[in-house]
């Protein structure tokens, strides 16, 4: 069933959109909120929350990319679930955000550019001049929150180059930044 | 690496979360399918490894058993069947050693100057030697003389002495003449004929 059903059932109320959902996108779900959380139990929960989310948006929302937009709600929870814990358990999304301080000078502030959402008109641009190899990886090491050997094994490329591309990618953002005055 | 910096970093890997569902959707890994590609990887090594293994073995084997199926119905399909195998050497007459004292099956393809010999094991050269002086006996005669084969065989004992299957048993009375060149008279018993087949089929070596 292409996405376009899919939502179309959502918005008829039809129940079958949460099963179709899961049976298309349940893995992709799973995987990215793993990625954030390292757990598989704390995983599951921020998927079906991600059903319930999308059900209640559903009327309001008609995404076009029903995989990217339900990426987004399980990537927003596993985050809430990850900041709730964090002082307990520390995942690979720990190393992750270690790893964009890269494109964060020391004396920074970036919090109401965060708000009024500058930085994502920023982000969208920035991504937008990338080439697609480039910005795939980066999408998928700091959206997705693959690990470096998946990237490297889902892109058929060296693991060497994923993180050379990652550094250089981040290294271009932060200039990005700076340029446009974000931080 | 500060609180502040660590924090922002955050905050940019939250938004990240917000960007354009086209660059997220253009990104999508193959989910469920890491271990898939992997396996496949394997699976496609494992069969091209398997399918070599297999042509490998499956060559002698084949050879092996086109060699046990094949029962020749008479000398000329013996022979031409026999001239293809390893283990015969190919040759001209006259390179053909009749006193190497090792007993030998030659024969020749007709309208062709090649021969083909086979030095017969020992153990065979008796037994050959034998069944090959009594074949004209048991053999039906060509009635008109004329049959048409595509080859001539003789058996040589090493000592000189040649013996020529398609030929009718004198008893002792010796023929003159071209020793490669003879009309058959008899058509060889196919016992004889199988046998013939079988000394050079399951010969390994032509030494």
């Amino acid at each position: 069933m292409d996405d376009h059903q899919i939502v179309n059932l959502f918005w008829q109320r039809n129940e079958s959109a949460i099963s179709e959902s899961e049976h298309k996108y349940g893995k992709l779900l799973t995987k990215i909120s793993y990625s954030l959380l390292s757990s598989s139990e704390d995983a599951e929960e921020c998927v079906s929350d991600t059903y319930v989310e999308a059900w209640n948006r559903m009327p309001k929302d008609r995404p076009t990319y029903l995989g990217a937009y339900l990426s987004k709600i399980v990537r927003c929870f596993s985050i809430n679930r990850y900041r709730a814990e964090k002082r307990q358990k520390r995942g690979g999304t720990n190393t992750i955000i270690e790893e964009l301080t890269d494109c964060v000078p020391s004396d920074c502030d970036v919090f109401s550019e965060y708000e009024n959402g500058r930085l994502r008109n920023v982000l969208n641009g920035f991504l937008a001049s990338l080439d697609t190899a480039k910005r795939t990886v980066f999408v998928r090491r700091y959206f997705y929150a693959e690990s470096i050997s998946d990237i490297s094994v889902g892109l058929n490329i060296s693991e060497a180059k994923v993180k050379t591309v990652l550094y250089r990618t981040r290294q271009s953002l932060k200039n990005v930044l700076e340029k446009e005055e974000l931080l | 690496m500060t609180e502040k910096e660590y924090k922002t970093a955050e905050y940019i890997f939250s938004e990240i979360g917000q960007i354009d569902d086209k660059f997220i959707a253009g990104a999508t890994p193959a989910y469920g399918m890491k271990r898939s590609i992997k396996r496949m990887r394997t699976v496609r090594v494992v069969f091209v490894a398997a399918i070599i293994g297999i042509a490998l073995l499956c060559i002698p084997v084949m050879r092996h058993i086109n060699k046990l199926n094949f029962e020749p119905q008479n000398m000329s399909e013996a022979l031409l069947k026999a001239s293809k195998l390893e283990q015969v050497t190919n040759t001209k007459k006259d390179s053909i050693d009749l006193f190497d004292g090792s007993v030998k099956i030659i024969w020749k393809i007709k309208e062709t100057d090649d021969f083909y010999f086979l030095r017969v094991s020992e153990n065979d050269s008796e037994s050959i030697i034998s069944k090959t002086e009594t074949v004209g006996k048991i053999s039906d005669k060509i009635s008109d003389g004329t049959g048409d084969y595509p080859d001539l065989l003789w058996i040589n004992d090493g000592k000189g002495l040649v013996f020529a299957p398609y030929l009718e048993y004198s008893d002792g009375n010796i023929g003159y003449g071209e020793l490669y060149e003879y009309k058959p008279e008899i058509e060889p018993n196919i016992n004889y004929v199988k046998y013939v087949y079988e000394i050079i089929n399951e010969s390994g070596t032509n030494n």
